[in-house]
């Protein structure tokens, strides 16, 4: 009895060694320790032996059990490695990734967000106005007389004698005022258009940004502050910046805008890059804003020459011919 | 405006170098544009705003940089040698427009001798840019550099009885002007003539015929003030822009012109000789009347935000002429007659600030400020802009023009239906938009064309539509458009994502419409509302734009609507307990069965259970008939309440047969 116990163990390792395929290990689980395989079996039959024998014949067949199973494991491990092995691609983590085709924002609008997102923090909202206007708000309201050169036919985009394209984002700043009543902080973003001969830093159609403040107790002095904060966040907080006087119909006094900034040679100048002032109290009059009670002041500056500086463009139609390849750099 | 410094140092005596020169006008609000530096004299070449007319002469500069530098202001002496011969014996002026023309002086000048202009004039003169004529001319030119005022020198011997005559031209009247230029005058604008006709247009440029040459021996000198606009509006309708219209469009001094007529006879004298009848002969309908403007310190501080000390803004007032006296906290200023910009206190602050330096008025640490709401509009276009960017769209900006032959196809009115700007002002493609996808199209043709493919551009602008009613604006939307290279389903897929990006739960259904523009389209609908279109284009649209074999895909929506759809709070829904089971559905249809009736059939009678169908794809060929279609349809079920058996699902999936065989004739493919 003991013996049969011995023999199928050494078959069933005999067995084991020609096996050298995981399809014939499987053949050799079914037919020794499978439900009905030859060493479950054995234990099945200890218990029609008699007292004395089974404690022997039950430890034998629990360590035949066991010597089986431990070396199918271990050859089932091998095998299995093995085939991995044999099988086994090169991963190759230098291979490129696969391209994700992804578009972009524009880069007047990317420029705009970052504008739109400091002044936001600084408390400001946003307004839109029309781009199609009336002299109302484009000139007269905005205190640009009859006699000014802005005024010219030749030097605006009219549609009857009085529409025309907005010519400024300020025209804005009266919407607004005409809407609101103080305290007013806005920004106003937008197409703005000028007949002009088209080269490279010339286009007749572009983005302007305005900012305007008014409320009791507005001074340069905060305009000033405001503008400095805006340009240190913006540009650096290195910046050189300098006002300068100027003349704007609809501030007064009015200020020129400079920023000191590097150029292609590495020399520096001074570099225009917006117009500003206290509102005009012809433009408060125009709007119905008390003049005597309320101060305000206005800042405006185009976006295409800010995306050009910052990027290094150096031809203003690459931003409107919207070719992939211009696009995709930002 | 180009300055001589050695030319500006006849009026004012300075120790400045020429760079803090060029500083100080900087400063005081005339930023240098270049600086040439020449022999024996630098030359800055200044900006001067379009309100400061008074500063297109060296005189003017020189009276801003003394109020800058606490510098006095040296006029030139003006001493004539007068003849016995009184001029109003030799000329007569006559205004018939004294709205255009405020005042009109002439003087004679009897016995010059035209020649060569004097070296040291000839010189200033090249210096700041005018080419040397003759000394007459000269010398009217030199007047003009230094007071501002443009005076013109007739040949008296061609002027007529001697008569100046200032009108609005006849209808049909020409001239030649100096520099050879046929003008065909119009009725409103000004002219110089004598009884014989124009001699010249007025403040714009001279007559040739009246010119003066080598042969003239007596001259009619003119000094006056013309209207601004009607002198801008005829240099630019004649196309002839001139040193003088220049500044007479930024207004004159009217008070000064007839110290600019004795100084222009004073130079003319000295340059060629000849003798100036006595007296002038003035028609002065504009007469000038003295502005006095109030400067309330308190106000000062107000606008400012600083104080500037009341001695400083005394001594700047004084310095610029305003003849400042202090009262009541009050500086009370009478306005030179060179400073037609200044007429309210608002100017007078910026004069004080200009020339107290803005540097001066300090920046502080810190903003007050009040928290506002992001704004909507914005925060949608940076949303919807980047979940178009994942889909591979890239942003583009096109121009609002259009042109007719692409306005037309986007539109069923026709480009006639369409605003368009002035042809003064835009010749060609002066249509505005009332469509993006032309633009669009555009780009997408552009970039095919260099081979940047796959291409997908959207963009956000407004449209224009002629105002309706009693409005005078026209109705802007702005809108969102969409072109690729792709086909409908991707398309369709993005403008679902899109919208469902503005609110998730959006019922969005694309209904097949007849677009103009397109070769198969659809209104796309939101809960039954249309908020756009979408579309394979048509052949025109392809010949158009020169698509060959291949027809892109659009869309254009709404952006003003998908601003105020309305959005309730966002509701999140449990995850299902239990699993679902799918079953794929072949069927076979006629070709014309649309989508959107095999839904509508499935669904009519559809059990609870159906939670989804999907289209999953469309089969022509082999085993299908002509005319007919296999379309595979994917139903999702599931019971919220317990795990479905297959045998339950078999029972829910009879009937939608059955309804798709009698709704739109379909019969079951069996592979």
């Amino acid at each position: 009895m003991l013996e049969e116990f011995e023999q199928i163990s050494k078959e069933a390792l005999t067995d084991l060694k020609r096996v050298s395929s995981l399809k014939e290990l499987e053949d050799f689980r079914i037919k020794y320790l499978g439900r009905k395989g030859r060493v479950t079996r054995l234990l099945g039959r200890i218990g029609k032996l008699s007292r004395e024998d089974k404690p022997r014949a039950g430890q034998l067949a629990n360590r035949i059990k066991n010597e089986v199973t431990e070396a199918f494991e271990k050859l089932k491990a091998a095998l299995a490695s093995s085939k991995a092995e044999q099988s086994k691609e090169l991963i190759d983590v230098t291979l490129p990734g696969i391209p994700v085709e992804m578009g972009k924002a524009h880069v007047i609008t990317q420029t705009l967000n970052e504008l739109l997102e400091i002044f936001g923090r600084m408390g400001f909202g946003v307004a839109y106005g029309p781009e199609v206007e009336d002299e109302w708000h484009n000139f007269i309201a905005l205190n640009i007389g009859p006699e000014h050169p802005a005024r010219d036919p030749i030097d605006n985009f009219y549609i009857d004698d009085n529409t025309l394209l907005r010519s400024q984002t300020s025209t804005i700043q009266i919407r607004v005022m005409e809407k609101t009543r103080p305290p007013i902080r806005v920004v106003a973003p937008g197409r703005v258009y000028r007949p002009d001969t088209v080269d490279a830093t010339h286009m007749y159609m572009f983005h302007q940004l305005e900012a305007l403040v008014v409320d009791e107790g507005v001074t340069m002095v905060d305009m000033k502050t405001t503008i400095e904060q805006f340009i240190h966040t913006f540009f650096g907080p290195q910046t050189k910046w300098r006002f300068r006087p100027s003349f704007f119909p609809f501030t007064e006094p009015s200020a020129e805008v400079d920023l000191l900034l590097e150029g292609k040679d590495g020399s520096e100048s001074w570099v225009e890059m917006g117009g500003c002032g206290m509102v005009d109290p012809n433009v408060f009059d125009a709007v119905g804003i008390d003049s005597e009670k309320y101060t305000g002041w206005a800042f405006g500056f185009g976006i295409e020459r800010l995306a050009m500086r910052k990027y290094g463009i150096t031809d203003i139609r690459l931003l409107f011919e919207n070719d992939l390849r211009f696009l995709s750099q930002f | 405006m180009k300055i001589s410094l050695n030319w500006l140092s006849d009026y004012i005596e300075t120790d400045l170098g020429p760079e803090k020169i060029a500083d100080v006008l900087s400063d005081l609000g005339f930023p240098c544009e270049s600086m040439d530096f020449l022999e024996d004299d630098t030359v800055i070449d200044v900006e001067v705003t379009s309100n400061r007319g008074d500063c297109l002469g060296h005189i003017g500069v020189a009276r801003e940089l003394a109020a800058a530098t606490s510098g006095q202001l040296k006029m030139p002496v003006v001493e004539l040698e007068e003849s016995d011969r009184n001029v109003s014996e030799l000329a007569k002026v006559e205004i018939a427009e004294p709205d255009l023309c405020g005042r009109y002086t002439a003087r004679v000048i009897e016995g010059v001798t035209v020649g060569p202009a004097p070296e040291w004039m000839a010189r200033r003169l090249e210096a700041v840019g005018m080419r040397s004529v003759s000394n007459v001319v000269d010398a009217t030119n030199y007047a003009m550099m230094e007071t501002g005022q443009p005076p013109h020198a007739f040949d008296y011997a061609k002027i007529t009885d001697g008569r100046i005559i200032v009108r609005k031209a006849a209808p049909g009247e020409r001239l030649v002007s100096i520099d050879g230029s046929q003008c065909d005058l119009n009725p409103d604008m000004l002219v110089i003539t004598d009884p014989g006709g124009p001699v010249a247009i007025a403040g714009v440029m001279g007559g040739l015929e009246t010119e003066v040459g080598d042969a003239t021996t007596n001259i009619l000198l003119e000094d006056a003030y013309f209207d601004p606009v009607s002198i801008r509006t005829t240099s630019r309708r004649l196309a002839l822009p001139s040193e003088a219209a220049y500044r007479f469009e930024r207004i004159v001094d009217i008070e000064m012109i007839d110290w600019a007529s004795r100084r222009t006879c004073q130079l003319i004298a000295l340059a060629a000789g000849g003798k100036v009848a006595a007296g002038v002969v003035d028609a002065y309908p504009g007469k000038w009347a003295a502005k006095e403007v109030t400067l309330r310190l308190a106000r000062l501080k107000k606008v400012l935000g600083i104080e500037v000390p009341r001695d400083e803004a005394m001594r700047i007032l004084t310095a610029l002429s305003f003849q400042p006296v202090f009262e009541a906290e009050s500086i009370r200023c009478s306005v030179p007659s060179w400073r037609s910009d200044v007429y309210r206190e608002a100017d007078l602050i910026e004069e004080v600030v200009r020339v107290y330096g803005y540097n001066k008025v300090p920046t502080e640490r810190k903003i007050q400020i009040e928290v506002v709401p992001v704004d909507k509009r914005q925060k949608m276009t940076e949303n919807l802009g980047a979940y178009l960017n994942g889909c591979g769209f890239y942003e583009t900006i096109s121009v609002t023009f259009t042109e007719n032959l692409v306005a037309e196809l986007f539109c069923p009115d026709g480009f006639r239906g369409h605003l368009r700007v002035k042809d003064e002002s835009r010749k060609s493609a002066n249509l505005l938009r009332q469509s993006l996808i032309g633009s669009l199209l555009g780009v997408l043709k552009t970039n095919l064309n260099v081979g940047n493919r796959p291409c997908r551009v959207f963009e956000i602008a407004d449209t224009f539509l002629p105002a309706d009613g009693e409005k005078s604006l026209p109705n802007e939307e702005a809108r969102l458009a969409l072109v690729c290279d792709s086909d409908l389903r991707d398309l369709c897929g993005v403008i679902e994502g899109l919208i469902k990006n503005v609110r998730r739960d959006a019922q969005i259904a694309f209904v097949p419409a007849e677009l103009s523009w397109a070769e198969a389209g659809a209104r796309i609908t939101v809960d039954g509302k249309a908020v756009g279109e979408v579309a394979v284009v048509s052949q025109a649209v392809r010949d158009k734009f020169d698509f060959k074999d291949f027809a892109p895909v659009a869309a254009e929506l709404s952006f003003q609507w998908l601003l105020s759809m309305p959005c309730g709070p966002l509701k999140v829904k449990p995850i299902p307990k239990y699993p679902a089971i799918e079953r794929d559905l072949s069927i076979i249809i006629d070709e014309d069965i649309r989508w959107s009736q095999i839904v509508e059939a499935v669904r009519a009678k559809a059990a609870p259970e159906l939670e989804d169908v999907r289209f999953v794809g469309v089969y022509r060929g082999k085993g299908i008939p002509a005319g007919r279609k296999s379309l595979t349809l994917s139903l999702r079920f599931r019971d919220e309440d317990g795990t479905l058996t297959h045998e339950a699902v078999d029972a829910l999936e009879k009937p939608i047969v059955e309804v798709l065989s009698q709704a739109v004739n379909a019969e079951l493919r069996t592979v």
